[in-house]
């Protein structure tokens, strides 16, 4: 008995993703938005330069990934970023919305960005558009 | 016997109809613009109303609605164009009303009387008052200088450069239709009181002669009554179109400037006045032409007045996120209105998201510091910077702590520049908090936009707020720190948020010019250098085209080194200057006596200044 005793700890679930579930509107959306974003090489400079990650509780390269990906996460505000357990996603996508209230828009990540991605902006059509495809308002 | 004196004819019903319904619409338009004012802003209005503020309104309505004054600044020909127009009509229609008035008698009868007077009296010949020639000569003159003003506008829509502007706006349909009608109004009224005062032998050195010449060869009786119904029916398409096109600036603007002496300002609070202040552009294009978009991205409609339409008519595009916020249009605009917080206002429409900002909790530690430093997050990324303004607080023997040494916290300024207030407020709050539980007296920040949220939005009781040009300039006047002049010749950029948006221009340039022999930089409105945090739609190559612009101007006298005062300024440059590209603070701290810049510091500046340090 003592050994199923909660420990913090948990068993991830796969990290593997099925690539025939990936709804890939949104990130194709943003694409269209922001031609740019599609030369990120995942560098995460944005990241490290980045005032609100330093609180552990928004993480912009993970979330091109979740994005691009549609792997969704069980968001639990007491945990940091990197301890959110990941589950697979279905059509609500809301972790990049809710983490992205943490962004300042200072735009540093904009100019440390080595490929010259408008990320500032992204961070905007972002917000806009998670919100949108959350409510499930039609994009234009 | 007298006659009875009931001049009426049914073309008036025409002018009638357009005119009582721009009464109507604006008595309304006026009503909810202060229906929607907040409260304090409407107890500003009650409160001033009879007050001097209104003479002086009066004055200002005077000033720029009518003589326009503004635009003689900005060009002669362009401000007569807006001069003829405005006062010249008015000027007509005064006149008018004082010439029906002395014939008839009446001082109160319909406005058309005095509208189409001289269809009803053209001549000497009412029998109640004697014949004043000069009534007929400075209506005359006023329509002369309408109609010059006129021609100026037809030259302006086809070679606007004469007239002092790049670029003229671009019209929407309903402009059309009232720029048409109006362009009518005043060569048809020339031609119908012509052919009147040809008729009778009446009329002045204008309509007299060229109704004496039409006389000449044409029967003019039958063409009076047509050309005055034509008068009649532009007059009203003019005024049906007004209160949907750019002409509602007419009746706006002058409501605008009352609202604006009592104190009342464009704020989320009071979207009647916003409201107002959408209604009062007139679109005339300064904007568009103090815009260095408009080389840039030729074409695309990110200028205010096109802000401002789309605004007004619902319009949302992605266009409005290229705007660069550097306020260069505020400055330029003669209504003089707030276009930097309307496109603020009209980008919290757009935005959707950031709710709740998390701060980190710095905290300072020790003793109480006097200074508090405050770099800011675009300081983190000039790093030299933050360096050079260690040296300068050591070298002076502040006590300071620096308050964003880990790089965690923001002003909230990039936040509310794209439209978040509600995120903005919250980083506000939570810093504004700290920085006076700090007790600290003195905030000093690198960066202007931080400087501008702290003098703008914080309440910061018992606290002064200092960008460090100004800081600088202090230490040096009261010599805590001292520096050596070297012999190079630098050129000053001004960035748009400390310069033009809070008018800080005099201490950078005064702690350079003790720095450096010449100050070669060019006497020109202060260019944005295309880093801006205001427009995170604007792509890479637009930018690098600003900055090349800016930069070319900058350089025009051949400067040694570019000094700024913005850590964001001297990024963008950086990337395309050929020249040490320096803030105020590196100049200082590399010049100072008594003190030798480290290594790593001499190692950011490039020849020539290092050459020159190195030698003196």
């Amino acid at each position: 008995m003592g050994l199923k005793k909660n420990f913090g700890f948990d068993i991830h679930s796969g990290r593997q993703i099925d690539l025939d579930r990936v709804d890939k509107a949104l990130a194709d959306e943003l694409s269209e938005l922001v031609g740019a974003w599609s030369a990120c090489i995942n560098c995460g400079s944005c990241v490290a330069t980045c005032p609100a990650a330093q609180n552990g509780m928004y993480n912009f390269r993970m979330l091109h990934y979740q994005i691009r990906m549609r792997v969704e996460t069980d968001y639990d505000p007491s945990l940091p970023y990197i301890m959110q357990r990941r589950v697979e996603t279905d059509n609500n996508l809301s972790l990049p919305y809710i983490s992205l209230e943490h962004c300042l828009l200072c735009g540093k990540c904009q100019l440390v960005c080595p490929r010259g991605i408008p990320t500032r902006y992204l961070a905007i059509q972002i917000m806009q558009k998670t919100r949108q495809h959350a409510e499930g308002i039609p994009s234009v | 016997m007298q006659k009875v004196f009931h001049p009426f004819d049914p073309f008036v019903l025409l002018f009638t109809v357009g005119f009582s319904f721009v009464g109507i619409f604006f008595l309304y338009k006026v009503i909810r613009w202060i229906e929607r004012l907040s409260q304090g802003d409407r107890e500003l209005l009650t409160n001033n109303l009879f007050t001097a503020k209104t003479w002086k309104a009066l004055g200002e309505v005077i000033r720029e609605s009518l003589l326009h004054k503004k635009i003689f600044g900005i060009n002669r020909r362009l401000g007569y164009m807006h001069m003829s127009l405005a006062f010249g009509w008015f000027m007509l229609i005064l006149i008018g009303n004082v010439e029906s008035t002395y014939y008839s008698g009446r001082l109160f009868k319909p406005i058309y009387v005095s509208v189409f007077w001289r269809f009803f009296e053209p001549g000497p010949t009412f029998p109640r008052a004697a014949y004043q020639p000069g009534f007929a000569f400075w209506m005359d003159f006023f329509l002369l200088m309408v109609l010059s003003g006129l021609a100026l506008a037809i030259v302006k829509r086809f070679r606007s450069i004469w007239l002092g502007l790049k670029k003229t706006t671009r019209q929407r349909p309903a402009d059309r239709w009232a720029l048409t009608a109006l362009w009518l109004v005043f060569p048809v009224r020339l031609l119908a009181e012509s052919v009147t005062c040809g008729a009778n032998g009446t009329g002045s050195f204008l309509t007299g002669s060229l109704g004496h010449l039409l006389s000449s060869f044409l029967n003019l009786e039958p063409l009076v009554l047509p050309l005055w119904w034509s008068y009649s029916c532009v007059l009203m398409i003019f005024f049906l179109c007004l209160p949907f096109t750019r002409y509602a600036h007419i009746p706006s603007e002058a409501v605008l400037i009352f609202l604006r002496r009592y104190g009342i300002r464009v704020s989320t609070e009071s979207p009647g006045y916003t409201d107002l202040s959408i209604h009062a552009c007139s679109s005339c294009g300064v904007c568009i032409d103090s815009c260095q978009l408009s080389d840039v991205l030729p074409g695309r409609p990110i200028q205010s007045n096109y802000l401002i339409k789309s605004v007004r008519h619902h319009e949302y595009s992605d266009v409005q996120w290229d705007c660069l916020q550097c306020g260069r249009c505020e400055k330029a605009c003669p209504v003089g209105l707030e276009l930097m917080p309307i496109r603020q206002l009209s980008r919290s429409d757009m935005a959707i998201g950031s709710k709740s900002t998390v701060l980190g909790h710095p905290g300072l530690h020790g003793q109480i510091p006097r200074v508090l430093y405050f770099a800011g997050c675009m300081t983190h990324l000039a790093p030299s910077v933050i360096r050079s303004m260690e040296i300068i607080f050591n070298q002076a023997g502040s006590t300071w702590q620096f308050y964003d040494s880990d790089g965690r916290a923001c002003c909230g300024r990039p936040l509310k520049l794209a439209g978040q207030t509600e995120g903005a407020n919250r980083v506000k709050e939570q810093l504004q908090a700290e920085f006076l539980a700090s007790g600290a007296e003195l905030l000093v920040t690198s960066c202007p936009i931080c400087y501008r949220m702290f003098t703008e939005d914080y309440v910061l009781p018992g606290m002064q707020v200092v960008h460090h040009t100004q800081y600088i300039n202090e230490l040096l006047e009261w010599e805590r720190i001292q520096v050596i002049r070297n012999n190079l010749a630098a050129a000053y950029h001004e960035p748009c948020e400390l310069g033009r948006g809070s008018g800080i221009t005099n201490e950078p340039r005064q702690v350079l010019s003790r720095v450096y022999k010449n100050d070669v930089t060019p006497e020109i409105e202060g260019l944005c250098c295309g880093g801006s945090l205001g427009a995170p739609g604007l792509n890479l190559a637009a930018r690098r085209a600003v900055a090349r612009g800016a930069y070319d101007e900058l350089t025009l006298r051949k400067p040694d080194v570019l000094v700024t005062a913005c850590p964001l300024c001297k990024k963008t440059f950086s990337r395309i200057s050929e020249m040490p590209v320096l803030d105020v603070a590196e100049a200082v701290a590399t010049s100072l006596t008594g003190v030798s810049a480290p290594h790593e510091m001499m190692s950011l500046i490039k020849t020539p200044l290092k050459q020159s340090i190195v030698a003196g």
